[in-house]
């Protein structure tokens, strides 16, 4: 004890110097440094939370500024030109009615792989379908009748929905007045998307391009549209109830 | 006879230190006392700053939390937008692609219109084979000049005479090829 007193008196100063000293780097290099980082830390998280609320302010904004229901008539437009599966009987219906628009006569019709076996997604895409963004859908037309309902047929099959395009095609003369030409079309598919993006991922907009083409789309005439019209009048008779005797 | 004691202790209780450890002392101390002080108020410092920006963050969170259940609360608008954006996309593209085949028929027309015209085919590289049969050389001339005038127009381009054909009925029966511009 008294040795220990004699320390202490003797080396004092020196003690208590030595022990702001810890005190002080300790406090810098265990408190402050951590702190440091921590609070370097925090900021890059403010920034990057800054950042995403900015955009999912974006998109939410942009989410409510549309319209239901201009959304789901543009999407009935698109859908109606270019369909989201194969829908052959649309392609027939679209043809059918250009030409009694047009005025000629169909000799023959046939849509080529119209039933293919494997799904939308294990379909191998050819360079131009990907190219484009849609499933090609093949079918041939051959049709008869005078030069100008020919080339009416040929004008208007390219703009009416469900949309085509002419391939290649022949032209041959029959008699002085009636040609009959031979078309090789394509119709377009584009299976819906099976999944949705993340909800923190940025909205893809419109570009003014894709407007447009939805507005002319729009202009088109839908000649494969149902005509199947909700029943009008109790379709049970007076009955409330349609399965009682 | 009581005898007290004189005796008188003479040696100094502090131990004087070298002079070099004084002044190592001295300097020690002072470091000592800044880095306390330095430390003290940059954990201060840090100490507020952090508590703010942590209090920032959890904010932010509870803001980013709000937004993405006011983002799926309209998912269905969001998906339907989804499909419109990326069906719109290839619709332009389709439209691009569509090319307007009536001017082409209306050039076979002026080239050789029914009944001068036998057979027209276009393949897919668009270029147009017309096989047509004039009733005389004179007319067949006067189709060759056609055609010059629509490759003057720029109408079309490449135009080839493949064959040329000539009956003794006086008949011409000509292949002419060429790419339409569309």
């Amino acid at each position: 004890m008294r040795q220990l007193k004699y320390i202490w008196r003797t080396y004092r100063e020196i003690i208590i110097a030595v022990a702001l000293c810890m005190a002080g780097f300790g406090g810098l290099f265990f408190g402050v440094v951590p702190t440091a980082k921590n609070t370097l830390a925090t900021l890059d998280e403010i920034k990057t939370l800054s950042a995403h609320v900015e955009a999912l302010s974006q998109k939410a904004a942009t989410l409510d500024a549309l319209s239901e229901d201009t959304l789901r008539e543009q999407l009935a437009v698109i859908v109606s030109a270019i369909p989201t599966d194969k829908a052959v009987p649309s392609v027939f219906a679209t043809v059918e009615s250009v030409v009694a628009t047009a005025g000629v006569e169909v000799m023959d019709m046939s849509v080529t792989q119209a039933g293919s076996l494997a799904t939308a997604s294990a379909q191998k895409l050819s360079t131009e379908e990907k190219t484009i963004g849609a499933s090609l859908l093949p079918f041939s037309v051959t049709i008869r009748g005078p030069m100008e309902k020919v080339r009416a047929f040929i004008g208007r099959i390219g703009s009416v929905r469900r949309l085509a395009r002419i391939r290649n095609f022949d032209v041959s003369v029959i008699s002085p007045e009636v040609i009959q030409a031979r078309l090789a079309l394509e119709a377009f598919y584009v299976p819906l998307p099976t999944s949705l993006a993340k909800v923190d991922e940025a909205l893809a907009q419109l570009s003014k391009e894709q407007q447009d083409a939805l507005t002319k789309l729009a202009t088109f005439p839908w000649f494969s549209q149902p005509k199947i019209s909700a029943p009008q009048g109790p379709v049970y008779g007076n009955r409330e109830n349609p399965f009682s005797r | 006879m009581s005898t007290q004691s004189s005796n008188i202790n003479l040696i100094s209780t502090k131990t004087e230190l070298p002079e070099q450890l004084v002044a190592i002392t001295k300097y020690l101390h002072r470091a000592g006392l800044g880095a306390v002080l330095i430390s003290l108020a940059l954990g201060l410092f840090f100490g507020v700053g952090v508590t703010v920006l942590k209090l920032r963050a959890t904010s932010l969170a509870k803001e980013n939390d709000a937004l993405v259940a006011r983002i799926k609360s309209v998912s269905s608008k969001e998906a339907m937008y989804a499909v419109l954006v990326k069906q719109s996309a290839v619709a332009q593209k389709v439209l691009v692609s569509i090319k307007p085949w009536e001017a082409v028929v209306d050039e076979i027309n002026a080239i050789a219109p029914p009944p001068i015209l036998l057979s027209a085919t276009v393949n897919e590289k668009q270029e147009l084979s017309l096989t047509a049969q004039t009733p005389s050389v004179e007319e067949a001339a006067l189709m060759v000049e056609r055609i010059s005038g629509l490759t003057t127009q720029k109408k079309i381009r490449n135009a080839v005479l493949e064959s040329l054909e000539l009956g003794i009925d006086g008949k011409v029966k000509l292949v002419i090829t060429f790419v339409p511009t569309l």
